[in-house]
């Protein structure tokens, strides 16, 4: 139900992209610029405070917004023409998946080390994107994660996470 | 002078001497095609192993690693459009459309010719005329650097596709993001919300390998979904021979592109601070502006490619300019040659080539004969890669993501940046679902700290008079380039829309 809803908005936005990036834009902007007085507060000398170039970046964000929206219902008004292909059901629940799996990867590597999230996480793709050469997964997915390892070990000494839970 | 160039010569043609480069060349051409890993990373590391061999070898060792990276990182950028390092970004724009035409192979030798002679006409001038360089990079101040940035941040407006507005607007988003972490004068911490991590900002390889690399595979598995080949293979070249190679009409048409990006890039890489990146973008900005028919370029120019490689790998001989005329570091890698050189007690700087002129001129030397190498290594390592790509995409994709994985953890041996690259590839993807040029955001965000550092520079020795900029010649020369090119972009933008 909630993915329909989200499906028909996203397909309803790609008839008005310009629009719609211009009011996101517009919002971001005037957020960055109300933020740097908190967040980018310091004194004010011949430098300039440390919130004048946010502040700056915010205004050239606002400015630029207002244009892409003043042409979009001046000049584009009529034109509608959709930015990309239809979004379907199926694509988008496998790009759902895609991100899902690239945050777990994240999440995973510090509490399982980075092979058994590599192993867990390449492995998961894989499938998903409904390859089914099981040899090939286990050696992708278990032996460049312990080459990258070991490279990184030995030649750039550089260690990776070995796991939370088992320290 | 000929005297030390024969000694010079018999140097560097030593056993030791050639496997050192061979060896760092392939390190580098091994380490740039992995994205996330830096060039510079794996000389830093390289360094200690200068120890126990002779100064000539130490450094030829390390600066094969170096330039080699600089031609590694294309070779992700031109297959599957992320850029290896940071100064293959631009190689971006026009390589993957290429490769999405089946010309891969084309995009890539372009790609490597350009690298080699961008790179080599940068060792020749720097093996002539380093002195002269050095002392007009010297004429830099903050002032100058501004405006050299200030014309960079409109070059933006000429590489961006589409709206230039919406490039604008990227551009200004970059720098709000450049903002994050530490205030570069005052050292105030701006927009970290308390969170520690964020103090030191978002990590330049982090931005940019989340904002193309990460949400490249989202839609490469949307596209591959979409076309029901998810386990198809990725890659297949086009059946013509001459779409796998470089003919010579068209290596002809692109050695004005490549000859000025040499030039560019030789000129920009002298000066302490201006990476490969800015170069790179640089040059790509002038290869379209001058070209015939701009429209051509981010759909697969080969002119574009060669600006892109071209300006990148010129500076990497010129970043030694300030280092071996002034002892001025110009970036890090300039500065570990640096420690190379002072832990065998060499200083750079005037009284290097006095003292001990032999062993510099071997390494000038050598840089060439690295140029030389890589062209060798780079032939073969184009068909062993254009090969590996033809794997399944359901196999390609999960590695990409392992490999951008581990690159950025090893980068900086921190999981914030890992995480940091993970948001930055989710924005990246909504952006590119809305049609938004990515290329000015990086821009934007590469470029931002420099130049807010340099215009609070100028005026704090200014006395916060902003009119002070125009009293200094080479600052004013860029304000009016900048002027004449958004004047020459209205009017062929003008010209387009009658």
């Amino acid at each position: 139900m909630v993915g329909h809803f989200i499906i028909k908005m996203l397909n309803f936005m790609r008839f008005h992209v310009n629009l719609f990036i211009g009011i996101i834009f517009l919002l971001l902007g005037v957020i960055i610029y109300l933020l740097s007085y908190i967040e980018a507060s310091g004194i004010q000398d011949w430098s300039l405070s440390p919130g004048f170039f946010p502040r700056l970046a915010a205004t050239f964000i606002v400015g630029l917004s207002l244009l892409l929206i003043l042409i979009t219902v001046v000049f584009e008004g009529k034109a509608k023409a959709p930015i990309s292909g239809q979004i379907r059901w199926r694509v988008f629940w496998y790009v759902i998946g895609t991100i899902a799996i690239m945050i777990l990867y994240v999440c995973l590597i510090e509490w399982l080390g980075f092979i058994i999230a590599t192993v867990m996480s390449m492995a998961g793709m894989m499938v998903l994107y409904g390859f089914r050469r099981w040899i090939v997964i286990g050696l992708m997915s278990v032996g460049l994660p312990l080459f990258i390892y070991f490279f990184a070990l030995k030649v750039m000494y550089v260690l990776f996470p070995t796991g939370k839970i088992f320290q | 002078m000929v005297e030390i160039l024969e000694q010079s010569l018999a140097l560097l043609f030593s056993w030791s001497n050639i496997l050192a480069l061979t060896g760092g060349t392939l390190l580098g051409l091994t380490v740039g095609a992995i994205p996330g890993m830096q060039g510079s990373m794996v000389v830093a590391i390289g360094l200690p192993v200068t120890l126990f061999i002779p100064p000539e070898t130490g450094i030829l060792l390390l600066l094969g690693i170096y330039k080699a990276a600089n031609f590694g990182g294309s070779i992700p950028a031109i297959l599957i459009n992320t850029p290896g390092t940071i100064a293959a970004v631009a190689t971006t724009f026009d390589g993957y459309p290429l490769t999405q035409q089946g010309k891969a192979g084309k995009a890539l030798k372009m790609a490597l010719y350009s690298s080699t002679i961008g790179d080599a006409f940068s060792d020749v001038i720097t093996l002539l005329v380093a002195v002269h360089i050095a002392k007009l990079a010297l004429r830099f101040g903050p002032f100058e650097y501004f405006g050299l940035l200030l014309f960079t941040y409109i070059i933006i407006a000429a590489v961006s596709r589409g709206s230039t507005v919406k490039g604008l607007m990227g551009a200004a988003l970059g720098m709000a993001f450049a903002t994050i972490g530490t205030d570069p004068i005052q050292g105030y911490s701006r927009f970290t919300f308390g969170y520690s991590d964020l103090k030191g900002g978002i990590s330049l390889v982090a931005f940019l390998m989340g904002l193309y690399a990460l949400s490249q595979i989202i839609v490469e598995v949307e596209g591959m979904i979409a076309s029901g080949k998810a386990v198809k293979a990725t890659y297949t070249a086009s059946p013509n021979p001459d779409d796998n190679r470089v003919t010579f009409e068209e290596f002809r048409a692109c050695v004005p592109t490549i000859v000025k990006s040499g030039c560019i890039g030789t000129v920009l890489g002298a000066l302490p601070g201006i990476g490969p990146a800015i170069s790179s973008f640089v040059c790509y900005g002038e290869a379209k502006r001058s070209a015939k028919d701009p429209d051509r370029f981010g759909k697969g120019a080969l002119e574009g490619v060669a600006a892109a490689e071209g300006g990148n790998s010129s500076v990497c001989g010129a970043n030694l300019i300030p280092l071996l005329t002034l002892g001025i570091p110009g970036d890090m890698v300039a500065a570990v040659l640096l420690g190379a050189f002072m832990i065998h007690g060499m200083q750079p700087g005037p009284l290097l080539f006095q003292e001990s002129g032999v062993v510099v001129y071997a390494i000038l030397l050598g840089m060439i004969l690295i140029d030389a190498v890589m062209f060798i290594f780079g032939e073969f390592f184009i068909k062993v890669l254009i090969a590996a790509i033809g794997v399944s995409k359901a196999v390609l994709y999960p590695v990409v993501l392992l490999l951008c994985v581990g690159g950025m953890y090893a980068y900086n041996s921190d999981m914030f940046d890992v995480q940091a690259m993970l948001v930055m590839g989710i924005i990246g993807y909504v952006l590119r679902r809305l049609d938004f040029p990515l290329a000015p955001m990086a821009i934007g965000f590469v470029l931002g700290r420099m130049a807010e550092e340099k215009l609070r520079q100028s005026l704090i020795l200014a006395r916060g008079n902003p009119l002070v900029f125009f009293s200094h010649p080479i600052a004013v020369g860029f304000l009016i380039v900048t002027i004449v090119t958004v004047a020459w972009y209205i009017r062929s933008e003008y010209r387009r829309g009658r």
